[in-house]
């Protein structure tokens, strides 16, 4: 593998360590590797094979020096030969790897064990004999498998076999003869019934369809009754469920507030992607860079959800570039794990230890991602937000609501828009008017502009005055006037716009937010002393009703524009005792700003008139100055405008006004949205970050996929868009492969990679290679259909075993990785939900929406700073599928976390399954649980007539799908009733236990109450939680 | 594990069960020689794989069996509790010097901050003559039996993070916490409470339940809230109606019919599944027993300051005993309230840190002390302190008048006790201005490393692979601080 870097060598080795310095996301990496050779040569040589020739060999010589073979071994690097005949103890080799000399060997890694620098020392001090010609073998990763194009294996042997239904039990059957396993039988119709329901679902079928599945003899009843399932639409759901946690999907932002986040659009989104059988190239492209398709679809941007269900810090305080950069981050190990099952996050803060992925290539890769706008805003002095971008998803009713609404307000602005010749009149006599009756301001230029608290001002060549330099937290300003002795009658205060404040003003707080809250002004008479001038009839050209708050004498209210309103503003205050005073004069206009919050103005112009009974100009600016210039200089532009105003005001259309009010506010509100990728327009400069750190950024560089992938050097590489088409590209030798170990893990509870995170060359070998080459290069070939995938894989023989352990199989595969019987687990956590729910009759079986709030215990959810609270949900919606339940990652729903979900932080791409106490616990007593056990109480009352025996029967089919034996009849029904005997000298408890209200016809209340008992000890079963 | 030993263990949980009066028959006694408790079936992790909660080895002989960890959420002022500084009060109301910090980043503080004195009073205590705040009566008697660090720093400066980095040595979530690596490492010295128990008074820590995350180690690892409302341990306690009498039957017939599974298909998982309904079923008694303080004695209950019928750091401090009574290897406590950012009385200097002292400072030397009488400390490792510092500098977020300190990573105190700590020391010392750390720096991962090597592991051989990395609580880095070890 050819290296990139630039720096000297000796510079890398040197420079490494401090790669490390920063608490980077890379875990050390630690070698493993065992060698139990007895011969001395053979453990020193067995020594530099694991630990010295990754750096040291022919392709790659650190340090010049390359230990491959024994004559370049004595050559020695560029300074130094490794061993020192005349002295060995001096050598420079053992002096590094004891830690004597510099550089430390291994470099960067942990010090050799005390045991093999013994063994080097040894070897070096009875004369360095290299016994061997041959070349040690770098293990180069060029040539993992995993790295090598996906092709056709071939069948090999194939056998003439009954047992063999299709290409995937040939190389199931011929690793099962290389380890002298035998195969299972296929299972029993019922089980086979629930393992596809279970697994194609992810819920149970009933009674009535398993009693139809088994008596159905036609030829294909197995594969229709496949095909059934794949069309339905909880299919979708299902592998939604799975994939969520490949999309780290939460309902919360993660980190301190953990407040809730919308992003319900984007799971729909994966549900009904999967249910129209997407396939899984345009799955893969539109998740990844669906916004940079050309004319894309909102739905096409809603699935670039994908990348922003990454955490967002929202706490008091955060940087937000750290946060920007924390989510890309995430956004290419989460890619690079889902799709290549590769550890590229090891590559961030140095060179891939083991895998062919250097610190370049992280951050091409990262690159990709780096063009987003950032991801959090602060809104108060230090209040962080999301800064989206948000986009709006109207659900299907309310594009209705929208589709009969929104023509007839149409219709009304039409019949506003036409120029009839009365309307022009009208116009005409309106715009007469308004330029009549027009106030002749003239700006008065402030001698001096003075504030209390700090503030500082430059005075502008028309007239208004700038605030610069510090914006104290209140302030107030005095403003000197020359009234150059004309009448006054009125004086007006203009807020103006300004690039050099924040958000571009006129306040100084963020989103150029002000506040007045007095307004004062002063005559200085000739003898120096001061007198107030009454103002009165204040008005302002916005929130009208506020102005007179700046003269009532209350520090405490005042005017101000509040948030996201950022224009120029105007108040205008009449002085009717004005006159009466002398030439000459000189006033001083007050303004205060106590609000608190720095909420001061940033630029202002004053103005006064002699006009009478002078009012703020309600007209916005641009009308303003339409209306006086001549027609003929008008442009297009502010025609329409002006008439749009004059439209706006007009009493003529007061009644079709009001008619748009109305029908504005039936449009539907508080559309659904969430938050989607967006690019820059102008791509963000990648630079690595040394050390992984974004505060030490690097050489820059641009985005491409990693070396080892690039089979064509000069192709361009520029944004999602080229990384999501190579993603799926049919050269890309791992996402096919990764994409179907995943779901035969699903199906068999392991890969055929264990790892299913990691192909790199640290990952165990493929159980069965030609296999997973075999789906891969299928799965490509059905055009990336998981329909297809999943059709073949479950018409096997392979997954129709028979799943009964024997001794001897237990003995040879304990994990059945060859797959010599069926595959047996406990259902995953949201699967266990789902089933309870079916199974008790109580399912809610709609579709996507916002998700829901199930019963959960009080006091989960008492985030700091966070008046978020779990409200449970009501009218079924407490009764969804498990992928409906609000994800919060701080206190994610506890059922799923005692059933080994993840938190959902960050990407979880296997869930471990345990087997512990607390499970037992949920399932007994939650509840949650046992609402169930009442309604399948009542399934067993309602829907089977006659004895106990026929009742428990048919709620053991309920759960298992299958007949109980006797024994196991006879131990329910004892059980049941000793449970009758119990409640029925404990009434009370009996109804407690069946829920008073709940009491159901034809049987009394213990019995009842029994058999609520019976279903919880049903709903308990291994045998009901779990596929088999 | 050795065949003895699980044998032996085997015995002494039939032994529990006999004693319970559970007596399930035939199938408890199959379960219990079969199967694993706490079991997980997926794992490559060799010491994961069979019993999880099994006894382990430790690396070398451990001085700490048990860990106590009082995380005082959002950070106490370490310049009114631990570290006097006489110069800071000195230039109490000057500018703080450029060069401090100029190039630090502040989650609140802008401008030029003006340095602010210790605004509470220190003495010497002990033989020892540790100088401790007068705000600390109780924990100043025990003087003699801690160790303060006055050098500890981090990397992170807002909460979450800070708490994350504490707690499981990364600053986002998705790490095993200290507690997880503890029991994954060492298994646990009971069998029917979980190893890993988190009580929080109050409020949660800003890092959310994230800080007592089994993160990709198996869940069975994870920290145990007993709750203080409700359930202790979630579903604990029956449903409404369902006796103890019915509730045995259930797993009774729930085993029974389990067992005939397993007759019919040989799955061994079934008899985990056994095993895990019996252990269950014995959590259902003994939790509520060990939460009933009601039979602690009266001068028991005062040293620790309880009020009976409420629930408060001292009834959780009582409870960590009472825990570690019973086996249990890493208890975690959070109180919260520390952010003396000086807005208001109620996060001030003046006002709020005393009120947070009184409710944290007898309960926590009472746990010490109460180890202590009972021969227990000498084993148990006690921690306490927050996620950061808090600057040497008056925050006065927007013209506050209120005293209060902003976030500090460059330099804290915390205190040790007990589990092979050299008691009656201080380690450490920061500069004239308490701002960053002169002598002796114990970073995170040192204190991690510091920690698991008391309790006899080596920080770079407690390793887990997760998506084909090795990690480690320490990461790449962190030393054992040998000054702190007796």
């Amino acid at each position: 593998m050819k290296r990139l870097h630039t720096v000297s060598t000796y510079m890398l080795m040197v420079a490494l360590p401090l790669f490390c310095q920063t608490a980077c996301q890379t875990a050390f990496c630690q070698d493993t590797v065992n060698h139990n050779s007895n011969l001395a040569n053979a453990n020193v040589l067995a020594i530099f094979e694991t630990h010295c020739i990754q750096c040291h060999n022919t392709d790659f010589k650190q340090g010049g020096f390359d230990l491959s073979t024994p004559a370049s071994f004595f050559e020695g690097g560029e300074k130094l030969q490794p061993i020192n005949k005349e002295n060995p103890a001096e050598s420079p080799l053992l002096k590094m790897i004891k830690h004597e000399a510099e550089p430390f060997m291994p470099f960067g890694m942990d010090k050799l064990s005390d045991e093999d620098i013994k063994v080097i020392e040894d070897w070096i001090k009875s004369g360095a004999v290299w016994e061997s010609d041959a070349a040690l073998s770098n293990k180069d990763p060029k040539h993992h498998w995993a790295y090598q194009p996906v092709q056709y294996p071939g069948l090999g042997n194939v056998w003439s076999d009954t047992w063999i239904r299709n290409q995937i039990d040939v190389y199931i059957r011929f690793q099962l003869s290389k380890v002298g396993l035998n195969n299972s039988q296929d299972a029993s119709k019922e089980t086979l019934i629930r393992r596809l329901s279970l697994d194609l679902t992810g819920l149970p079928p009933d009674p009535v369809e398993v009693d139809n599945f088994v008596n159905d003899d036609s030829p294909h009843a197995y594969e229709n009754f496949v095909n059934r399932l794949l069309a339905s639409p909880h299919f979708g759901e299902r592998w939604a469920t799975h994939w969520l946690d490949l999309a780290r999907y939460a309902d919360s932002n993660g980190f301190e507030k953990d407040s809730q986040r919308e992003m319900w659009a984007y799971r729909d989104w994966v549900i009904d992607a999967i249910n129209s059988g997407m396939p899984f190239d345009q799955f893969t492209i539109e998740q990844i860079a669906g916004d940079l398709l050309p004319g894309s679809t909102l739905q096409q941007k809603v699935a670039t959800g994908y990348h922003r269900n990454t955490m967002l810090n929202l706490e008091g305080g955060v940087n937000q570039e750290e946060y920007r950069v924390a989510a890309v981050i995430d956004r290419t190990n989460t890619t690079a794990t889902v799709w290549l099952a590769t550890t590229m996050a090891c590559a961030q803060c140095h060179d891939h230890k083991f895998d062919p992925f250097i610190q370049e290539d992280y951050f091409s890769f990262f690159a990709f991602f780096n063009s987003t706008q950032k991801e959090i805003k602060q809104v108060e002095s230090f209040e962080a937000q999301s800064d989206g971008p948000f986009l709006a998803v109207p659900n299907a009713e309310q594009q209705k609501v929208n589709s009969e609404i929104t023509p007839q307000i149409e219709q009304l602005k039409a019949k506003m828009q036409l120029q009839t010749p009365s309307l022009i009149n009208a116009q005409k006599e309106w715009e007469q008017n308004v330029k009549q009756n027009a106030i002749d301001w003239q700006v008065v230029t402030p001698v001096t502009v003075t504030a209390e608290e700090g503030s500082q001002f430059d005075i502008q060549e028309d007239g208004s005055v700038l605030a610069v330099d510090e914006n104290p937290i209140t302030d107030t300003y005095h403003i000197e006037l020359n009234a150059d002795g004309k009448k006054i009658t009125g004086i007006r205060l203009e807020l103006l716009m300004d690039g050099s404040l924040p958000d571009g003003g006129p306040g100084r707080r963020q989103q150029g937010r002000f506040t007045l809250t007095e307004v004062s002004l002063n005559a200085i008479l000739e003898d120096a002393s001061h007198r107030e001038i009454q103002l009165i009839n204040p008005s302002a050209d916005w929130n009208n009703n506020s102005i007179r708050k700046t003269i009532d004498d209350d520090e405490n209210s005042g005017w101000g524009n509040g948030r996201e309103n950022q224009h120029n503003f105007e108040a205008v205050y009449q002085t009717p005792n004005l006159d009466l005073i002398s030439s000459n004069l000189k006033m001083i206009l007050t303004l205060k700003m106590k609000s608190g919050a720095g909420e001061t103005i940033g630029k202002f112009r004053v103005a006064v008139t002699a006009d009478e009974q002078p009012e703020a100009n309600q007209i916005p600016d641009d009308v303003w100055n339409t209306i006086h210039k001549n027609e003929t200089e008008r442009n297009h532009d502010e025609t329409a405008a002006l008439s749009g105003y004059f439209r706006s005001v007009t009493p003529l259309f007061a009644e079709e006004r009001k008619k748009i009010e109305q029908l504005q506010s039936q449009l539907p509100k508080n559309l659904p949205s969430l938050m989607v990728m967006q690019e820059l327009e102008q791509p963000r400069d990648t630079r690595i970050f040394k050390g992984g750190s974004y505060l030490q950024p690097g050489e820059s560089v641009n985005p491409k996929i990693p070396a080892i992938f690039r089979a064509e050097q000069n192709q361009q590489w520029k944004t999602r868009l080229d990384l999501a088409r190579w993603l799926v590209d049919e050269q890309n030798p791992l996402t096919a492969r990764v994409f179907v170990n995943r779901i035969w893990e699903q199906l068999f509870g392991y890969g055929i990679v264990e790892t299913t995170e990691d192909f790199g060359t640290r990952s165990p070998e493929p159980v069965n290679q030609k296999l997973l080459d075999f789906l891969a290069y299928r799965f490509m070939e059905d055009h990336w259909s998981l329909k297809s995938l999943l059709y073949l894989i479950v018409t096997s023989s392979a997954y129709r075993q028979d799943s009964a352990i024997t001794p001897e199989k237990l003995e040879a595969d304990p994990k059945n990785r060859y797959l010599s019987r069926g595959a047996s687990y406990r259902l995953r956590g949201e699967f266990i939900r789902d089933n309870g729910l079916k199974i008790s009759g109580l399912l809610n079986a709609k579709i996507g929406g916002p998700s829901v709030f199930p019963y959960q215990p009080d006091g989960i959810w008492n985030m700091p700073y966070s008046s978020d609270q779990w409200v449970e949900s009501k009218n079924g919606d407490q009764f969804r599928r498990g992928l409906y339940t609000h994800w919060q990652r701080t206190a994610t729903y506890p059922m799923y976390v005692n059933f080994d979900a993840p938190s959902r932080e960050t990407v979880c791409t296997h869930r471990i399954r345990t087997n512990t106490p607390l499970q037992a616990l949920n399932l007994l007593n939650d509840p949650a649980f046992f609402v169930m056990a009442q309604g399948l109480a009542k399934r067993m009352i309602e829907e089977m007539d006659g004895s106990v025996e026929d009742r428990l029967t048919y709620g053991f089919r309920v759960c298992t799908s299958r007949y109980p034996s006797e024994t196991e009849l006879q131990k329910l029904i004892a059980y049941y009733e000793k449970q009758l005997a119990y409640y029925e000298d404990h009434q009370n408890e009996a109804l407690s236990v069946i829920k008073e209200k709940a009491q159901a016809e034809g049987v009394s209340t213990p019995q009842h109450a029994a058999y609520v008992m019976a279903s919880n000890v049903l709903l308990n079963l291994h045998e009901t939680i779990s596929k088999r | 594990m050795n065949i003895r030993e699980e044998i032996l263990k085997a015995v002494t949980r039939r032994h529990f069960f006999h004693d319970c009066g559970v007596g399930l028959g035939a199938i408890g006694l199959t379960s219990l020689l079969n199967g694993s408790l706490w079991a997980s079936e997926v794992s490559d992790n060799p010491i994961v794989s069979d019993n999880p909660m099994g006894l382990k080895p430790s690396h070398f002989p451990a001085k700490a069996k048990r860990v106590v960890y009082m995380h005082m959420a959002g950070a106490p002022s370490q310049l009114e509790l631990f570290d006097y500084k006489p110069m800071l009060k000195k230039l109490n109301g000057t500018n703080c010097p450029d060069e401090l910090f100029k190039n630090d980043q502040f989650a609140f503080i802008r401008g030029v901050p003006k340095l602010l004195g210790p605004q509470h009073e220190f003495q010497k205590y002990g033989n020892s003559g540790q100088e401790i705040s007068t705000l600390l009566p109780h924990l100043s008697e025990i003087a003699d039996d801690i160790a303060i660090v006055r050098s500890m720093y981090t990397d992170q400066f807002n909460h979450a993070p800070a708490q994350l980095f504490m707690q499981t040595g990364f600053s986002q979530p998705g790490r095993p916490s200290m507690g997880s690596w503890l029991t994954y490492g060492l298994g646990s010295e009971n069998q029917d409470l979980p190893g890993f128990v988190v009580l929080v008074s109050e409020r949660q820590p800003d890092g959310g339940k994230s800080c007592w995350s089994s993160g990709f180690l198996p869940s069975v690892y994870q920290g145990v809230e007993f709750r203080s409302q409700g359930d202790p341990v979630l579903f604990v306690s029956n449903p409404e109606g369902v006796s103890d009498q019915t509730r045995k039957m259930s797993i009774d017939t729930i085993n029974q019919l389990n067992n005939e599974l397993f007759a019919s298909t040989g799955d061994p998982e079934i008899t985990t599944r056994i095993s895990q309904y019996e252990l269950a079923y014995k959590m259902q008694h003994s939790v509520p027993g060990l939460m009933d303080i009601s039979d602690e004695p009266q001068h028991i209950t005062d040293m620790y300051g309880i009020e009976p019928g409420k629930t408060s750091f001292a009834n959780n401090c009582l409870l960590t005993r009472r825990l570690l009574e019973r086996g249990v290897r890493f208890v975690q406590l959070y109180h919260w309230g520390w952010d003396s950012h000086g807005t208001g009385t109620g996060d001030d200097l003046m006002h709020s840190l005393p009120h947070r002292c009184r409710q944290c400072d007898q309960a926590s030397a009472a746990l010490v002390k109460d180890l202590k009488q009972r021969g227990m400390l000498e084993d148990t490792l006690v921690i306490w302190g927050g996620e950061f510092g808090r600057t040497p500098m008056n925050e006065e977020r927007n013209r506050s008048t209120f005293l209060g300190r902003d976030h500090h990573p460059h330099s804290y105190s915390i205190w040790l006790a007990g589990g092979g700590v050299k008691a009656g020391t201080t380690l450490g010392k920061t500069d004239d201005l308490g701002y960053k750390v002169a002598e002796d720096p114990v970073h995170v991962h040192d204190l991690h490393a510091t920690l698991l090597h008391l309790l006899g592991m080596d920080h770079k051989k407690l390793i887990y692979r997760f998506q084909g990395r090795d990690y480690r609580l320490t990461d790449v880095f962190g030393n054992v601080v040998e000054k702190l070890i007796a």
